[in-house]
Parts: structure tokens; sequence; C-alpha cells
């Protein structure tokens, strides 16, 4: 939201927005949301530009994956110098004829991240997730990419009032 | 004088669109927008910068494409916004549609740049002015002006109405039931804590990722809701091609579902 609220006449946005992984971070914070089965795999993230740059939210992403997975490793460079990753503000949206322009200007993008030997990349915002995906089979690498909210599907305790009991199970 | 070698893509949007332009529709265009709307902040930036090329290092473009200096962020404003400022604004198509290309498909607006920059130059807003100027013209990626229609008329993204998206909500509410017992996803709730806006794509085809966040939240036990009416779509894509006059209002959409519904919080999709 580049100046939106602004250009329409607020100084400040009227409603309190958030970012999803704000209120990740406050759920695993207050332990609303239980962590189960942490992941196993060599993790790291993308710092979107939106999220991160924009709003700071850095520290935030980082200390929802750190309670999600067991062996995180950062990116270099990282937080609000991290680089961007090529799909930001509509490129993603270009069509067939300009994807060569995130493949080949991506390149940095995902030489920083297969640096650090990661095998799940986490990435809370939509471009960054299928840009980064996309890269992955362009330059042919054993990477896969995951949504924040993905992650805490996959790990979080599901209480057992909530849980489903299988048809099979029930007609043993 | 730096020497631009680009690929030749044919994109309908540039290519068709510069066609029904005119001159004098070009100079007009381009000095109303840098003379009424960007005036002082513009001139600050232009007279503050010294080239010094501290953001060269910054772009991932530079670096990607081995240090071509074309791909510099001072090098794309350069080519753009000093030139059309230093022709007055009497550019004919064929630039236009340079200019074009260098602010949509050359620049991430990451502002990345802007953090090395030693005036704090917002590289960001004047990539925005060169789209704003392109946009105004309607020279820009057809898949990107069509999203751009696209909120005009459905107010979402990706031509997903009104109707559509209550019936992905009973879809979807169908599907995690399968996961977590009784789970609901209440739509329409007045007073709520949080109300979470959707990216259009999961109304479309990335339905997964609404299951997600309504599993999270049910999970979490949170008092939270979706508008049924329109302004759902918390995405923008108007902002990206330039049409302010549509950005605004689907801000005020967004914000005034929020209102509608008394909601103390508005997350986001991203």
């Amino acid at each position: 939201m580049y100046d939106g609220s602004r250009s329409l006449g607020w100084k400040e946005p009227p409603i309190t927005y958030l970012q999803p992984t704000q209120l990740f971070y406050e759920f695993v914070r207050d332990g609303k949301i239980k962590i189960a089965n942490k992941l196993k795999e060599p993790v790291t993230v993308q710092d979107p530009c939106s999220i991160v740059r924009n709003k700071g939210l850095g520290g935030m992403l980082r200390s929802v994956v750190k309670a999600a997975c067991e062996d995180f490793r950062d990116v270099k460079p990282r937080f609000e110098h991290n680089f961007c990753c090529t799909a930001g503000s509509g490129v993603i949206n270009y069509g067939p004829p300009w994807k060569f322009i995130r493949m080949e200007g991506g390149r940095t993008k995902i030489e920083q991240l297969h640096a650090t030997g990661a095998k799940i990349v986490i990435a809370p915002c939509h471009s960054c997730h299928k840009t980064i995906e996309e890269l992955i089979a362009y330059y042919k690498l054993d990477m896969h990419v995951m949504f924040i909210s993905e992650l805490l599907v996959q790990t979080m305790e599901i209480p057992e009032d909530m849980q489903v009991v299988k048809p099979e199970k029930s007609e043993e | 004088m730096i020497k631009m070698q680009r690929k030749t893509v044919t994109d309908q949007g540039f290519d068709e669109t510069v066609k029904n332009l005119t001159p004098e529709k070009i100079e007009k265009t381009i000095n109303y927008v840098l003379k009424k709307e960007a005036a002082a902040r513009l001139k600050a930036y232009v007279e503050t910068c010294v080239h010094c090329g501290l953001c060269n290092e910054a772009c991932h473009f530079y670096l990607s494409y081995d240090r071509d200096p074309s791909y510099s962020p001072v090098s794309k404003v350069r080519q753009t916004l000093w030139d059309m400022m230093k022709k007055k604004g009497k550019v004919d198509a064929e630039t236009l549609k340079m200019y074009a290309r260098i602010g949509y498909t050359e620049c991430n607006i990451c502002r990345r740049c802007s953090m090395y920059c030693p005036f704090g130059i917002d590289m960001g807003y004047l990539m925005i002015l060169v789209r704003r100027i392109c946009g105004l013209l309607k020279v820009a990626p057809l898949y990107l002006q069509d999203q751009g229609y696209s909120h005009m008329y459905t107010y979402s993204q990706s031509w997903v109405a009104q109707d559509d998206w209550v019936d992905t909500v009973q879809f979807v509410e169908e599907e995690i039931r399968m996961d977590i017992k009784n789970a609901r996803i209440p739509l329409d709730k007045e007073g709520a804590e949080i109300m979470y806006s959707p990216h259009s794509l999961e109304a479309k085809f990335k339905t997964n990722l609404l299951a997600n966040i309504a599993k999270i939240m049910n999970v979490a036990k949170i008092d939270w809701t979706m508008p049924s009416f329109d302004g759902w779509d918390s995405t923008n894509q108007a902002m990206h091609v330039g049409d302010h006059e549509t950005m605004g209002m689907v801000e005020r959409m967004h914000f005034n579902a929020g209102f509608k519904l008394k909601v103390k919080k508005i997350v986001t999709s991203e």
C-alpha cells in the first residue's frame, strides 16, 4: 500500500491493519497456536520487500520460523538489506512475454538462497512464493518453497476436541 | 553514453497502444504529471542526486546482469525521468515505449537502492512516476492492464465477482471440515476482532491458502470474519499500472468493508 491511505486523505490507515506474519507471531507468542511436530529439513526465509523493508517484520518472521523448524539457516544479506525476489510491484503478473526478466534478474536471489544450503524456503508473500518456485525450476535446484501459513498448518497441534475421527478408524 | 542492449519482446500492451498516441498527447501528459502531480518532491530528488553510483550495487538487476551499467538505478532514472525533463516532454512514441519498458519491467520498486543512497532518495517514487505517465497513456504490459480493468469491473484482481467469492468460501469451509471438526468461516460478522482480507488468487486457484488461514484461525479460536460483499479483495494492481484513480477506489472499498463490519483490525493476505 504505497502511500495508499495518505493519498485518500488519511494520515494513518483508519483501521489498524496487520500482516499475517505479525498475527502468526502473536499466536505463537501467546500460545494460541502450539507447535507439535517441528520441521526437520534445513529451512531458510525470504524477506519480502513489503513486509520486511516497508514494515520491519523480519524479526517476527524469523521467530515464527524458528519456533516451527529445527534447522534454521539465515540468509545473507538479510532483513531490510535483502534482495527482492524480482516479482515485486506487479512484475509477477506480466505473463509469458516477460517471464525471462524474472528468471534472469532473479539470479542474485536464487544464488543467495542456494548458498544457505537449505531445502525449504519460507515465503510469506504470494509473489515471492511463485517466483522463487519458478526460479528453482529454472535453475534446476533441489529446493521447495512454502508459505508461512502452510508451515504453521503442517506443524501446529490440533486440539483433541477439534480432531476429526477418520471413518476408517471408526469402522475398526 | 549508455548503450541499451535488450531482447525484443512483443507485448500488445506496448506495441498496439503506442499507435494511438500523438506527440501532443504525450507532451501534455508528461508535463501534467511532472508539473502538477510531482512538482516539489521530484525537484528535490533530481537536484539532490550527485550521481555517485552507490545505488548500483544495491540493485539485483544490476548484479544479475553482470554489472551492466544500463540496469543500475541511477541509469534507469536518467533514461526515463531526466530524459523527459531535458526534452520537456517532446518525445516520440518509440521513446515512450522504452520508458515504459524500463519503468514496468526493469525495476521492482523494492527500494533497496534507497537504503544505500547517501541522501535517501526514494527511487520507488521516481519509478512509480514513470509508470504513472505511461499508465495515463495506456502503455503498460497487457496482462497488468487487464488486471487493472478487472479492479474497475469486478472489484477484484482476477475477475472473481462477488457471487463467485461467496461460493468459494462455502466450498473451502466444507473442505476444511475434513481436518478440523465443526470449523467455520464466518462471513459478515459485525464487531469481530479481525477481518481477514484475502488475496484475489485465494478465491480463484489457490484456495488452499484460504483454507490454511481458516484452519489457523479456527485452531487459535479467534473472533474473525470476512466480508461477503465487494471490498473483500486486498490486492491492488491498479497501483502498479499507474492508475491512481482506481487505486484510490480499491483502497477506499477495502477500508469501507472494515467500517461496515465494525472490525477492530484488518489482516491483509501478505
